[in-house]
């Protein structure tokens, strides 16, 4: 009978872990910023991964610094030479990092295009009174076209919130723009959307930038920028959304 | 003295230790309002004025340095500590918005008050706005 109490206890705690174990899993995946990591290629650059565990939940600024403000370059691409690389879209139609060291021959010399034609994974439309110009969702430019000149390439629109694409991306943009218009220099600039598991919508972009010719004294970064909206929940699996 | 410094769209100053941008046509048109005087600033500041250093004083203390009538250009330092010893503000707007980190800390309201206003082409700028403030 003793023996039999031993064992019972024994299948008991097992029983008792696993359940923990479960309930622990089911917070983790249904938290606002789902810890896990994503692995993301960047073409010719080693495989890195990203932990959205490690970023703060959105707290109403734009967007966090990571990594001290300092990019990840390879120093093969430390060089004077302009290009811009894309990623593929992968088996869910979702944009990879975007690449390139921008000069001033690969900025637009004429207005931006139509863009409308293009339905990044997640695309909705969306319209709420409470966001800036009613519409939830913009295609964003991964690379803004004030830098390289793209229009409707699909390799480099996602599904981002006028938040993000407003008050978080415009202005790293802005500041990267009026540095080559006034200093002819080149500057290194990846942006890389960060999805969670399969979701159709990324949690938020990392943008990476450095110019080359001064060594990073002009520009350095290395932020995340949220993929939110003030006032709308968005479900990032699917892109719905509903006002909070 | 007179502060002479340049903001984005929300006040801000630099990012990351870095000045949010910069604009030859910005700088000749200090270097035209300071006239001969010329201008005190930090050797961080003093590096983007190459082509006329004659007129550039370098101090890394120069708030404490500049006396009455001269012009300082800040870039990257707090002028809330200098408030009573400042006559005049020249702020300069590049009408864009960066990320910044550091922000102009005097708030311009009373005492201060506008008191001349307009807008110049920049070299990689499509509109600067100077604008004045007097006690």
């Amino acid at each position: 009978m003793r023996h039999l109490t031993k064992i019972l206890m024994v299948l008991l705690l097992a029983f008792c872990l696993i359940l923990t174990a479960c309930g622990q899993s089911q917070k983790t995946s249904s938290h606002e910023n789902q810890v896990q990591n994503q692995t993301v290629q960047v073409k010719g650059n080693k495989e890195e991964s990203f932990d959205l565990s490690n970023i703060p939940a959105f707290s109403g600024k734009p967007y966090v610094v990571i990594h001290n403000n300092v990019p990840d370059f390879p120093d093969k691409d430390k060089t004077k030479k302009s290009f811009e690389r894309y990623s593929e879209l992968d088996s869910l139609g979702r944009c990879g990092p975007a690449y390139a060291n921008i000069g001033k021959d690969l900025m637009p010399t004429k207005k931006r295009g139509a863009i409308g034609s293009v339905k990044p994974s997640g695309w909705h439309l969306a319209k709420y009174d409470n966001v800036d110009g009613k519409y939830l969702y913009n295609r964003c430019h991964l690379i803004g076209y004030q830098l390289t000149a793209e229009n409707a390439n699909p390799k480099n629109l996602i599904t981002g919130t006028r938040y993000l694409n407003v008050e978080g991306m415009l202005p790293f943009e802005n500041m990267v723009a009026d540095y080559i218009k006034e200093t002819n220099h080149h500057v290194l600039y990846r942006v890389t959307p960060i999805f969670s598991g399969n979701d159709l919508v990324a949690r938020g972009v990392q943008m990476e930038a450095w110019s080359v010719e001064d060594k990073g004294a002009g520009i350095k970064f290395n932020v995340f920028v949220y993929n939110n909206q003030p006032g709308i929940t968005i479900d990032y699996k699917t892109g719905n959304s509903k006002k909070q | 003295m007179i502060i002479m410094t340049v903001v984005d769209d929300h006040g801000g100053l630099c990012f990351n230790q870095r000045r949010q941008s910069q604009d030859r046509k910005l700088r000749q048109r200090m270097l035209e309002i300071a006239g001969t005087k010329g201008i005190w600033m930090d050797a961080y500041s003093a590096s983007m004025f190459t082509e006329a250093a004659d007129r550039i004083h370098v101090d890394d203390d120069f708030l404490n340095q500049a006396g009455q009538g001269d012009f300082c250009f800040v870039e990257d330092k707090a002028v809330l500590p200098y408030a009573d010893r400042i006559e005049k503000i020249i702020l300069f707007r590049w009408n864009r918005a960066y990320p910044s980190d550091m922000y102009f800390d005097i708030t311009l309201e009373s005492p201060w008050r506008l008191q001349e206003s307009h807008d110049f082409s920049g070299f990689s700028h499509d509109t600067i706005t100077e604008e004045v403030y007097a006690k």
